[in-house]
């Protein structure tokens, strides 16, 4: 290596600075070790300060009590809380004498050694014929008429089922024998063969069956007499299901609260079927009919009984006993599989709504379609004037096709009516506006006519949305009453319709925009054209002053609504004045250089904006929308879709801007405008990366989704944070299961379908 | 008639591509334009249709001047200019039939794009071309599938869909095997002698220039160096346009 360093160095004395070269590469090398032990100084420095930072602590590593909480935490994360047994007692007695004097029986398993002894002594007690390493716990009966045990000891059996333990005897002295028991629990039932376990949920001491019989009548007591009786039926969910109160007259009105009754009732309840029919006083409770479909399992229903006019509650009880199966699938894992799923649509909504915005926008991000976009000075000064005026247009007149469409809003088939007509109108015009082939230079009638057209098409179109979006609204809102289980459909053709009504007012404000936009750039065409140079000039300046003004005031528009200074001169006149002097000189400035690149404006401008989003955490972002919307899956979809629109436009830009130029070149040179190259060069050429992006981001999604829960973005990652919390780690290891298995699963899904697509 | 007029162009990085090249051509005919790597010939091209702006200088097609025509004009120019690349420039991913049917962009109503329609005239006029360049039976192909000597009489047909007047082919056959070559140098002429389109084709070996064109054009460091006919360039004019070590090789 030094060698050829060497060689090189004297082959070309003559190309580097005679004199000059030798010396400094000299100086160069002897100051080199110098530099080496500088660089490991503060390498060492830099490294120190770090743990210090950290606090680095390698003892807590290796204490005592330290590892033996992890070892707790491991061995409950490797016992994830799956399978629920439900459990029998099983306990073996065997008697002592304290002090010695009465005489005891042995047990042949539970031998205690020696059989009697003092308070306070110490005895030992082995244990034989145990199930192989199994729990059980040591309990002293003392001799007294009440039910009470002193627990001695738990420990586990060995491998032979025999235990050892030493006991010392309580203070608990008496003539008789005494017992100890040893007590374990034995887990119901085999996945092989699952038994039914019945428990006495009622507390009524009689065996009810939770399954409603052939006449679906159900009679029960709700502890609570009071005047004017209300009863709430309650799912296991613990929702409100059904509400009655027994007025003067009784009369069943089924979910309405009437009188003064504040009882909260879920708004939307699931229709089950179960019903309150009957309410009568019976000794001190009420007895309550019910009534449901034969066959319908009543296990864990409850009943609320209220004062029926303070609303004062009286008394819960379990309508019937409940029938369990055991083992079980647990509540957590049930819990986690709903909660798990939440996360897998919270990532898809999200990547979708992010996706959505970030296809459009990655155009204007890609520096090699926005590098060849310039605009005269005139132009561009008088599309600034038209943008926010055209935009404000819009805006108006959506407001104005609203208040035309209100009254037909709750008569579907007027609105499928002007649905029709209006899509069908629109589809027409534009028609007759864009002919397919242009054959020939269009005269300026055709110009002025086929424009007419296209803005009237465009509106007719807008209307067509906004009735596609109250439609959609009635509709889904009808349909969920309607569906039943899958009224959730209806819900989501009811939120789409209130989508289409926001994007309508944007839309119409975009169209707005763009229509004032194409005009005023024909009109700054058409000024170049007729005027004579000087004049342009000082109409440029001119109308460059009211651009920068209107823009500098909307700006201050938007600083005085966060800092709240409203005060005309800050946040008018100011603003104005200092725009109107930017104006002036962007235009001096663009008319020097002819044109003004505003491509590369918007892409300087929309390449910021991707990145300051980007580089805010997802999970802070939640924050701020769990403020917004509240907390739960829907806040952290936002967040996450804001994040992701940003990073995918991004990412996808880049896609654009690494595209091959050959394609471009070729169809721009055919006479196509920008939006064909864009389509037949563009286009499919982005694709496969577009999809791999995608997938890659909707795996991203997933693995994100499932900690925006401990900020309550929703997801699985809240349960996850409550039950680390309580110090549930079994639970904790079943959330933490599943994350794993979902993501692994996304990971391996998307790879594979990236290879498949791309 | 092409007239180009003192024609300069300067890169915003201050290269200087082409300084004051003047020409004219005349309908109808076949012009080679040769010249060393970067001495500007692929830059002349698409200053023609004005796929790169030039700096300076006056492009006239039929009199109407192409340097000063609106976004309009020149789409209505471009469009009776077909254009062949070296690379032949084929949406890879995109069928054989719509890479050919890209050439009747200039033609459609832009709106139609969204719609990715094409009029039903204009899907059998492609077919009818892929007919001409042989290459009917792999209209459904995808573009990728295809071997260059194909790509190219692809780049071909999409030209000849734009029913142009003047084809600007930016050395058509640099990327291919000799054979290749003239079967594409063959189609070019064809299309010259048959439908009377005006070419001007950037070459690089002096035998397709003597075999195929009518008359030569000589770019050295973006000055016209020679203009007249091909059997006109003898060692010494060669020695001028290529530099004094080269040599011939075809």
């Amino acid at each position: 290596m030094a060698d050829i360093r060497e060689r090189t160095e004297t082959d070309q004395p003559a190309a580097g600075h005679d004199g000059g070269g030798e010396p400094s590469t000299a100086g160069r090398r002897r100051r080199r070790p110098f530099l080496i032990a500088v660089g490991i100084v503060v390498a060492v420095v830099v490294y120190a300060l770090a743990f210090e930072h950290t606090q680095v602590d390698l003892t807590q590593i290796s204490s005592e009590t330290r590892r033996a909480s992890l070892e707790r935490i491991l061995r409950a994360l490797a016992h994830p809380d799956l399978v629920t047994y439900d459990t029998r007692e099983e306990t073996i007695e065997v008697e002592i004498a304290i002090p010695c004097g009465p005489e005891v029986t042995p047990h042949p398993d539970l031998v205690i050694e020696p059989s009697c002894g003092d308070p306070g002594e110490s005895v030992t007690i082995t244990g034989t014929g145990f199930e192989p390493r199994e729990f059980v716990e040591l309990r002293f009966v003392p001799d007294t008429e009440f039910d009470i045990t002193l627990r001695l000891a738990s420990v586990n059996a060995d491998s032979d089922g025999r235990f050892q333990v030493d006991v010392v005897l309580p203070d608990r002295p008496s003539e008789r024998a005494q017992t100890i028991r040893a007590v374990t629990q034995e887990p119901i039932g085999t996945w092989r063969n699952r038994v039914e376990v019945f428990t006495d949920a009622n507390e009524n001491g009689v065996e009810d069956d939770p399954i409603l019989g052939e006449d679906g009548l159900h009679i029960f007591e709700v502890a609570g007499r009071v005047d004017v009786p209300a009863v709430a039926l309650i799912n296991p969910a613990g929702e409100t299901t059904d509400f009655v109160t027994a007025g003067e007259s009784f009369e069943a009105v089924s979910g309405v609260a009437r009188g003064q009754v504040a009882i909260p009732i879920t708004e939307e309840r699931p229709d089950t079927g179960l019903r309150i029919t009957g309410i009568e006083a019976s000794g001190g409770n009420l007895s309550v009919t019910i009534e449901g479909p034969p066959g319908f399992d009543m296990s864990n229903w409850r009943a609320a009984a209220y004062d029926g006019v303070t609303g004062e509650p009286a008394g819960t009880t379990f309508i019937s006993d409940t029938i369990r199966l055991s083992p079980r699938i647990s509540e957590t894992a049930r819990i986690t599989f709903d909660k798990i799923l939440e996360t897998v649509f919270l990532a898809l909504v999200a990547t979708t709504a992010g996706l959505l915005v970030a296809v459009p926008l990655s155009f204007i991000a890609a520096r090699n379609i926005m590098r060849d976009i310039s605009v005269t000075v005139t132009n561009l000064v008088l599309i600034l004037i038209a943008v926010p005026v055209g935009a404000a247009l819009g805006v108006l007149a959506s407001r104005a096709a609203r208040d035309l469409v209100a009254p037909f809003s709750d008569d579907a088939l007027a609105l499928v009516g002007v649905l029709v007509v209006a899509v069908a109108l629109a589809y027409g015009i534009a028609r007759m506006a864009l002919p397919t082939v242009e054959d020939h230079v269009p005269t300026r009638a055709e110009r002025v006519r086929r424009a007419v057209l296209l803005v009237v098409a465009g509106a007719l179109a807008l209307v067509g949305l906004l009735v596609l979006a109250l439609l959609f609204q009635s509709a889904g809102t009808a349909a969920r009453s309607v569906l039943g289980w899958f009224g959730f459909v209806g819900s989501f053709v009811a939120d789409l319709g209130e989508i289409f009504d926001v994007a309508f007012v944007l839309i119409a404000a975009l169209a707005g925009a763009g229509v004032l936009a194409q005009l005023a750039s024909k009109l700054g065409y058409a000024i170049r054209r007729r005027t004579p140079r000087s004049v342009v000039g000082v109409l440029d300046v001119v109308m460059g002053a009211a651009a920068g003004a209107l823009w500098a005031v909307l700006v201050g528009q938007v600083i005085d609504w966060f800092y709240r200074i409203d005060e005309f001169r800050t946040v008018v006149l100011i603003p104005a004045v200092v725009g109107a002097v930017v104006g002036v000189l962007v235009a001096l400035r663009g008319m020097q250089r002819g044109e003004v690149r505003i491509g590369l404006s918007i892409y300087y401008a929309a390449r910021t904006v991707f990145n300051t989003l980007r580089s805010i955490e997802p999970l802070v972002m939640a924050i701020v929308f769990v403020v917004w919307v509240g907390a739960g899956p829907f806040a952290g979809s936002l967040a996450l879709a804001l994040h992701t629109a940003a990073a995918l436009a991004k990412l996808y830009s880049e896609q654009v801007e690494s595209i091959s130029p050959g394609p471009i070149e070729a169809v721009r040179a055919t006479g196509a405008n920008r939006l064909q190259t864009i389509i037949y060069s563009v286009v499919p050429q982005i694709v496969p990366p577009y999809i791999s992006f995608t997938m890659y981001r909707w795996d991203i999604n997933v693995r994100m989704s499932t900690i925006l829960g401990f900020v309550g973005g929703g997801g699985i990652g809240s349960i996850l944070q409550q039950n680390i919390n309580l110090l549930n780690y079994r639970a904790a290891a079943v959330q933490m299961l599943a994350i794993a298995i979902v993501v692994a699963t996304m990971d391996w899904a998307s790879s594979r379908l990236r290879e498949r697509y791309v | 008639m092409l007239q180009v007029e003192h024609l300069t162009k300067v890169y915003e990085n201050g290269t200087v591509a082409l300084e004051d090249v003047s020409f004219t051509v005349p309908d109808g005919q076949f012009l080679a334009i040769i010249g060393l790597s970067g001495s500007g010939k692929s830059t002349l091209l698409r200053c023609i249709n004005r796929l790169i702006e030039p700096t300076e200088g006056r492009i006239l097609w039929n009199g109407e001047d192409i340097t000063a025509a609106s976004q309009e004009d020149l789409r209505r120019f471009r469009r009776r200019v077909g254009m062949v690349f070296q690379h032949f420039n084929l949406v890879h991913r995109s069928k054989v039939l719509t890479n050919v049917l890209a050439g009747r962009l200039g033609y459609t109503n832009p709106a139609m794009a969204l719609f990715n329609r094409f009029s039903k005239e204009d899907v059998a006029g492609a077919l009818a071309q892929l007919e001409r360049v042989g290459l009917r039976e792999k209209a459904f192909a995808r573009a990728d599938e295809l071997s260059g000597g194909q790509q190219q009489r692809v780049g071909i047909a999409r030209a000849l869909m734009q029913d142009p007047e003047m084809i600007l082919a930016d050395e058509p056959v640099a990327s291919l095997d000799p054979v290749l070559a003239h079967s594409i140098m063959r189609y070019l002429e064809a299309i010259n002698e048959e439908d009377g389109v005006t070419v001007l084709c950037s070459l690089h070996f002096l035998d397709l220039v003597h075999r195929y064109s009518d008359r030569a054009i000589a770019l050295k460091e973006g000055k016209l160096v020679f203009d007249g006919l091909p059997s006109e360039i003898d060692d010494e004019k060669f020695k001028e346009i290529y530099g004094q070590e080269a040599e011939r090789v075809g």
